[in-house]
C-alpha cells in the first residue's frame, strides 16, 4: 500500500464515518413529534370556603383565585363574599379545585383521600376559634370540615394553610412536611 | 438509531482489519537534555536490534523514521554522563524526554516522558495520578477533584458534586471523558457530571481557557478523564478494588480485566465495572436521612495499535440513584425559615439503605469510536465520534399515588464528531480540526405531567480551529484561534398553550495566545492569555417554572414580565478574556506551583432575585436569570517540601476574588479561601509491608466574607424585592477539619495488594459548608473512615 492511498482510504474513512454517523443525527432528531402543553393535574388554582351559620343566617364564602396556578405571572384574586357575624357559629367546608384542566380537577378529594398525610393549619388574630369536625382514620385532624365561632366585631385576618405530612402526621401544627396551601383573607366580622 | 450504530461499528472494524497490513512508518521523536532540563546536543542514539544510529542536533532533539511498530530498546550516550538503555512503545503517544544524569551521580534514572497532545503547552495545569485517585476511589467525581488547588465543587448534599474551576461551574467547564466531550443534564446546580471515576487512571484539570481545542464549553477550564491506553498484555490481567466506608455504611465494588486478543495482532481489549451501595450518611449530631446512593457502571473498550494507526471502540454506561435530603425539600418559604431556624433538619429517621423521595435517577450511555492514521509528510489525522443519551428523572414528594411518576424527565441525544491533523516538526508542532455538535433535548411531560423547567431544544454546532507552537531550548510560544457556529432551536410554550419555535444562528470567536519560559533550569514561567465567547444555554434562555422543592420561581433570560422573547438580537453572548501563569520551581527538595489568573466576563450570565409572586403557597421569590459584567480572579499554590527521604510536606492553598462590576456587588457561590497543610512519613518495607506511609492533613475552609446580603426567607414580600443578589441565610463560618491516612503493599504471590486505611473529619466536627446547597437544611458529614483493598494483577 503506498502512502498517498493510505491517506486516501483513510479520509474514505472519514467521510464514510460522518456519513454513517449522519442517519444517528437524522433519527434522533425526528424521533418525537412537536411537545404539547402539559395541563399539571396537582396544580390548585381555587381554595373556596363555604362558610355556613349554624341555625340559619347569611353564608358567606371566601375565594381565593389563581387562573395560571403557581406557575403563571397573573395575580390571584382573593374574594371575601361579604362580612361574617358576631357570636356565631358556622361549619367552613374547604374545597381546593385545578381549573386548569376539563373537567376540573377535585383536589379536595385527592387531599381526603391521603387524610393521614395532611393538615389543615388555620392562623387567626384570635376572635375567632376554629375547631376541627373531621379526622383521618388515626383519629389525627385533617381540617376539611371545621367549626368557626367568631367573637366580637373587628377586621381578621385568617391564614389556611394545608401541610402535606407524609409518613409524619401527628396532628400538631405546623409538624413536619412541606407546605401545599398558604392563603390569607382579611375577614370582617360586624354585631 | 441503534441500527445506524451497529452499522457504524462494523464499518469501523471493517476498516480496522482493513489497515492491517503491515508498513513500518512510524515516528519516534524526543528531546535529550540534563537533569536541569537545559538541551543536549550531540548525545548519540541508537536503536539496538537495528543498529540505528542518531545524533541529537542542537535543540537536543532526535527524530527516528520508519520505525516498526513494537517496543524498541532504546541507548543513549553522552560523555560525562551515564548511558541510558530503555523500552519505548512504538507508536507513542507523544515525543520522549530522556533525562541523563552526570556520571559522578549515584542515580541512574531514566525519566520518560510523553508530552501531551490533548492540550496546550502554555496551559496551566494540575492533576490526580493513579495513586491519589486510588486512595480517592468510591468518591464522587466532584468530590475527588476537590484535592486539587483551585478546584472546588458546588454540593448539593453529600453525593452530588458539582466540579467548579477557579469559580466557574456548569455551562463554562468542559468534562472531557476518555476523549469524548460529556454532553449530560448539568445545566442545574443540583446536576453532577455523569462519569464514574472508577474509568481514569489520571486525572488533569486546565485552568486557562481551552476554548480552542474544545468550543466555548471549556471557557472556565477543562477536566480531562483519561483511563490507562489499551496496551498489548502477555495474559490478562487485571485490577479489583473493594471500598468499605463508615459514614454512610457504603460499600464499592470494582473490577477490571484486559488483555490481547493474539500476541501481535495489535488488538487489545478492556472490561470493566464498578457497583456502589450507600445508605444515609450522618451528620455528627444526627442522620441525614434519605441521602442514600446506587450506582452502577460498567464500560468495555476494543482497540487496535499498528504501525502508525489505531483505532478504539469503547463503550460505557453510568447509572445511579441518589436520595436528596428529606428536610432540604421545601414547599414555600415559611418551610425554609422554619429549617433556617432550626438547627436540626425536622426529617431525622434512623439510618437507612432505602432511597424514598426526594431522589434522582440518572443514566448516561457513551459510545466512542475512533481512529487515527499517521500520514508522512502530513502529520496524523484522527477522528473520534461519541454518541451519547442522558436520561435523568427526577422524583418529587407528589399528591395522589403521583410518587412513582418523575415530576422530571430529560432525554438528551448528542452525536459529537472531531476530526484532526496533528502535525509535529522539530521547531514548531499543532493542529488543525473540526468538531460538529448535534444534540437534542426533550421532556417527557406525558410520564410526569409536569410543566418542564428546561424546554425541549435542538442544538447544531460546529467549529473549526487551528492551534501552532513554536519551541526553542529557552521558550515555547503557542498561538491559536477558532471559529464556531451555533444553530439553536427551542419548543416552548406562551402561556402554556401556543407553541413557539424560536430559532437562532450565532457565531462567535475564541483565540489563545500563550507562553512557556524556562528561564532558569529550575523556574519554569507558564502564561497563558485567552478570549472566548459562548451564546448562554437554552435553560439559561427559556427556563421557566417552579424549581420544585426549593420554594423558588426561575425565568430565562428571554423570558421577561410573562412574555417570551424570540429576537436574536436581544441576546447578549458571554464573553471572557482570562490570562493565568505559573510559576513552577522544582528543586532538590522543594517545589512550588504558584499561579494568579484574572478573569474579566462581559455578559457573565447568573440568577437574581427580581420579584416575588403571590401563589397558592404564599409568596415565592422569581429568579430571573440576568447579564452582568464580572471579575474573578486569585491564585492557586501548592509547595511540597521533602525535608528527608522519608519525610514530605505539603501545603496547598487557594483564594477567589469575585466581583460584579455593573451592580458592584459581590457573586453568590464563589467558594471561600482554602488553606491545607499535609504531613507524610514514608518508611522503608516493613518486614512484608512496601511502600508503607501514613499521613495527617488539616483542611482549613475559611468564612466566605464576601458573600451576598441576606434575605431570610421570611423577610421576603410582595412590597419590598432586594435589589441585589441574595442569599436566604449568612454563609456558615469557617471550619478546620482532620484527616489521616496510612497505607502499603502486601505481596500476594506475584502481585500485590493494597490496603489504605483513611479517616476524613476525625475530631466528628460539626460544620456548614458555605458551597454547599443543603447547609440551609442541615450540618455536613462527621466522621467517617474508610478501608480500600485493591489487587492488581496486571501483568504488563
Amino acid at each position: 500500500m503506498t502512502r498517498t492511498n493510505s491517506f486516501f482510504a483513510f479520509l474514505k474513512t472519514a467521510i464514510f464515518t460522518i456519513s454513517a454517523a449522519l442517519p444517528i443525527l437524522f433519527f434522533s432528531s425526528c424521533e418525537k413529534g412537536d411537545p404539547k402543553p402539559v395541563n399539571e393535574e396537582e396544580v390548585i388554582t381555587t381554595l373556596e370556603v363555604a362558610l355556613v351559620p349554624v341555625g340559619g343566617g347569611i353564608p358567606v364564602n371566601l375565594k381565593f383565585f389563581d387562573v395560571d396556578g403557581e406557575h403563571g405571572s397573573s395575580a390571584p384574586l382573593h374574594t371575601v363574599s361579604g362580612p361574617l357575624k358576631a357570636s356565631t357559629t358556622y361549619t367552613a367546608t374547604i374545597e381546593l379545585v385545578n381549573e386548569t384542566v376539563n373537567p376540573h380537577g377535585d383536589i379536595s378529594a385527592e387531599v381526603e383521600e391521603e387524610a393521614n398525610q395532611h393538615l389543615f393549619c388555620f392562623e387567626t388574630d384570635g376572635s375567632i376559634a376554629i375547631e376541627y369536625s373531621d379526622e383521618d382514620e388515626n383519629g389525627l385532624p385533617l381540617g376539611l370540615i371545621t367549626s368557626w365561632v367568631t367573637g366580637a366585631a373587628g377586621e381578621e385576618e385568617v391564614t389556611i394553610v394545608l401541610r402535606h405530612q407524609a409518613g409524619t402526621k401527628t396532628g400538631q401544627c405546623p409538624g413536619d412536611g412541606e407546605t401545599d396551601v398558604e392563603v390569607t383573607f382579611g375577614v370582617t366580622v360586624v354585631d | 438509531m441503534k441500527r445506524a450504530a451497529v452499522f457504524l461499528i462494523l464499518f469501523f472494524l471493517g476498516v480496522a482489519i482493513n489497515s492491517y497490513a503491515q508498513n513500518c512508518q512510524e515516528t519516534l521523536r524526543g528531546l535529550i537534555v540534563d537533569e536541569e532540563n537545559i538541551p543536549l546536543a550531540h548525545a548519540a542514539v541508537s536503536i539496538r536490534k537495528t543498529q540505528t544510529l542518531i545524533i541529537s542536533d542542537a535543540n537536543g532533539t532526535f527524530v527516528f523514521r520508519n520505525l516498526c511498530a513494537g517496543t524498541h530498546s532504546i541507548q543513549v550516550t553522552f560523555i560525562g554522563y551515564d548511558t541510558q538503555v530503555f523500552e519505548v512503545q512504538v507508536p507513542s503517544a507523544g515525543a520522549i524526554t530522556v533525562r541523563l544524569i552526570p556520571s559522578r551521580t549515584v542515580l541512574p534514572n531514566v525519566i520518560i516522558e510523553s508530552d501531551q497532545i490533548s492540550r496546550s503547552a502554555s496551559q496551566t495545569s494540575a492533576g490526580l495520578q493513579e495513586e491519589e485517585l486510588s486512595a480517592l476511589h468510591g468518591k464522587p467525581l466532584g468530590e475527588s477533584l476537590k484535592e486539587i488547588p483551585g478546584v472546588s465543587a458546588l454540593q448539593t448534599g453529600p453525593s452530588i458534586f458539582k466540579p467548579m474551576i477557579d469559580g466557574l461551574h456548569s455551562q463554562r467547564i468542559l468534562i472531557l471523558n476518555n476523549g469524548i466531550r460529556q454532553e449530560g443534564q448539568q445545566w442545574g446546580v443540583e446536576h453532577a457530571p455523569e462519569v464514574d471515576p472508577y474509568i481514569a487512571s489520571q486525572i488533569e484539570v486546565l485552568k486557562g481557557a481551552e476554548t480552542v481545542r474544545y468550543g466555548s464549553a471549556a471557557m472556565g477550564g477543562v477536566i480531562i478523564i483519561n483511563p490507562p491506553p489499551l496496551h498489548q498484555t502477555e495474559k490478562i490481567g487485571g485490577e479489583l478494588n473493594l471500598g468499605l466506608m463508615s459514614n454512610n455504611r457504603m460499600v464499592v465494588f470494582s473490577g477490571l480485566v484486559e488483555g490481547s486478543m493474539k500476541e501481535g495482532s495489535g488488538w487489545s481489549w478492556r472490561l470493566q465495572s464498578s457497583v456502589k451501595k450507600g445508605g444515609d450518611y450522618h451528620a455528627p449530631k444526627y442522620n441525614l436521612s434519605n441521602t442514600g446512593l446506587r450506582e452502577f457502571n460498567f464500560s468495555g473498550a476494543v482497540g487496535f495499535k499498528d504501525e502508525g494507526r489505531g483505532m478504539e471502540i469503547y463503550l460505557s454506561s453510568f447509572n445511579t440513584r441518589l436520595g436528596i435530603l428529606r428536610a432540604a425539600h421545601t414547599g414555600n418559604l415559611n418551610d425554609m425559615q422554619r429549617s433556617i431556624e432550626s438547627n436540626r433538619p425536622w426529617y431525622v429517621e434512623n439510618f437507612t439503605y432505602a432511597i424514598n423521595h426526594p431522589k434522582q435517577e440518572i443514566n448516561h450511555h457513551l459510545l466512542k469510536i475512533s481512529a487515527y492514521q499517521q500520514v508522512r509528510d502530513l502529520g496524523r489525522i484522527s477522528v473520534l465520534y461519541g454518541g451519547q443519551y442522558d436520561q435523568r428523572n427526577e422524583f418529587d414528594i407528589r399528591r395522589s399515588g403521583r410518587n412513582a411518576r418523575p415530576s422530571l424527565s430529560l432525554n438528551l441525544i448528542s452525536n459529537v464528531l472531531d476530526v484532526s491533523l496533528d502535525h509535529e516538526h522539530t521547531a514548531h508542532s499543532g493542529s488543525v480540526g473540526i468538531n460538529g455538535t448535534m444534540k437534542v433535548n426533550t421532556n417527557d411531560t406525558d410520564e410526569t405531567g409536569v410543566r418542564p423547567l428546561l424546554p425541549d431544544f435542538q442544538q447544531l454546532s460546529g467549529g473549526l480551529f487551528l492551534l501552532e507552537k513554536w519551541k526553542n531550548n529557552k521558550w515555547i510560544v503557542e498561538a491559536g484561534g477558532r471559529y464556531d457556529f451555533q444553530h439553536l432551536k427551542v419548543f416552548t410554550f406562551i402561556n402554556n398553550r401556543d407553541l413557539i419555535k424560536p430559532e437562532f444562528n450565532f457565531n462567535f470567536l475564541s483565540g489563545t495566545l500563550g507562553t512557556t519560559l524556562l528561564f532558569k533550569p529550575k523556574f519554569r514561567l507558564v502564561s497563558n492569555f485567552g478570549i472566548s465567547s459562548r451564546p448562554p444555554h437554552a435553560s439559561e434562555l427559556y427556563s421557566e417554572g417552579l424549581h420544585h422543592g426549593t420554594a423558588s420561581i426561575e425565568e430565562g433570560l428571554m423570558r421577561k414580565d410573562g412574555d417570551v422573547l424570540t429576537e436574536q438580537s436581544l441576546i447578549k453572548k458571554e464573553f471572557s478574556r482570562k490570562w493565568i501563569s505559573t510559576l513552577q520551581f522544582t528543586g532538590q527538595g522543594l517545589s512550588l506551583d504558584f499561579s494568579v489568573y484574572y478573569n474579566d466576563i462581559n455578559n457573565y450570565v447568573y440568577i437574581k432575585p427580581t420579584a416575588t409572586r403571590l401563589t397558592v403557597r404564599g409568596y415565592f421569590p422569581v429568579f430571573q436569570y440576568e447579564q452582568t459584567d464580572a471579575v474573578l480572579m486569585g491564585s492557586d499554590a501548592a509547595l511540597k517540601w521533602k525535608v528527608s527521604e522519608m519525610i514530605i510536606l505539603n501545603s496547598k492553598f487557594s483564594y477567589i476574588y469575585a466581583r460584579d462590576t455593573q451592580h458592584d456587588d459581590v457573586l453568590i457561590y464563589i467558594p471561600p479561601a482554602q488553606f491545607e497543610n499535609s504531613f507524610t512519613l514514608s518508611l522503608p518495607a516493613i518486614g512484608k509491608l512496601q511502600s508503607f506511609y501514613v499521613g495527617l492533613s488539616v483542611p482549613i475552609t475559611f468564612h466566605q466574607s464576601r458573600a451576598p446580603m441576606v434575605v431570610y426567607p421570611l423577610d421576603i414580600d410582595a412590597n419590598a424585592t432586594p435589589e441585589r443578589v441574595f442569599d436566604f441565610a449568612p454563609a456558615p463560618k469557617g471550619y478546620a477539619l482532620l484527616n489521616a491516612r496510612l497505607g502499603f503493599k502486601v505481596p500476594v504471590h506475584d502481585h500485590s495488594l493494597g490496603i489504605i486505611l483513611s479517616g476524613e473529619n476525625l475530631l466528628n466536627t460539626t460544620y456548614r459548608n458555605y458551597m454547599n446547597r443543603l447547609r440551609y437544611y442541615s450540618d455536613d458529614t462527621g466522621s467517617n473512615f474508610m478501608l480500600r483493598l485493591s489487587y492488581n494483577f496486571l501483568s504488563h
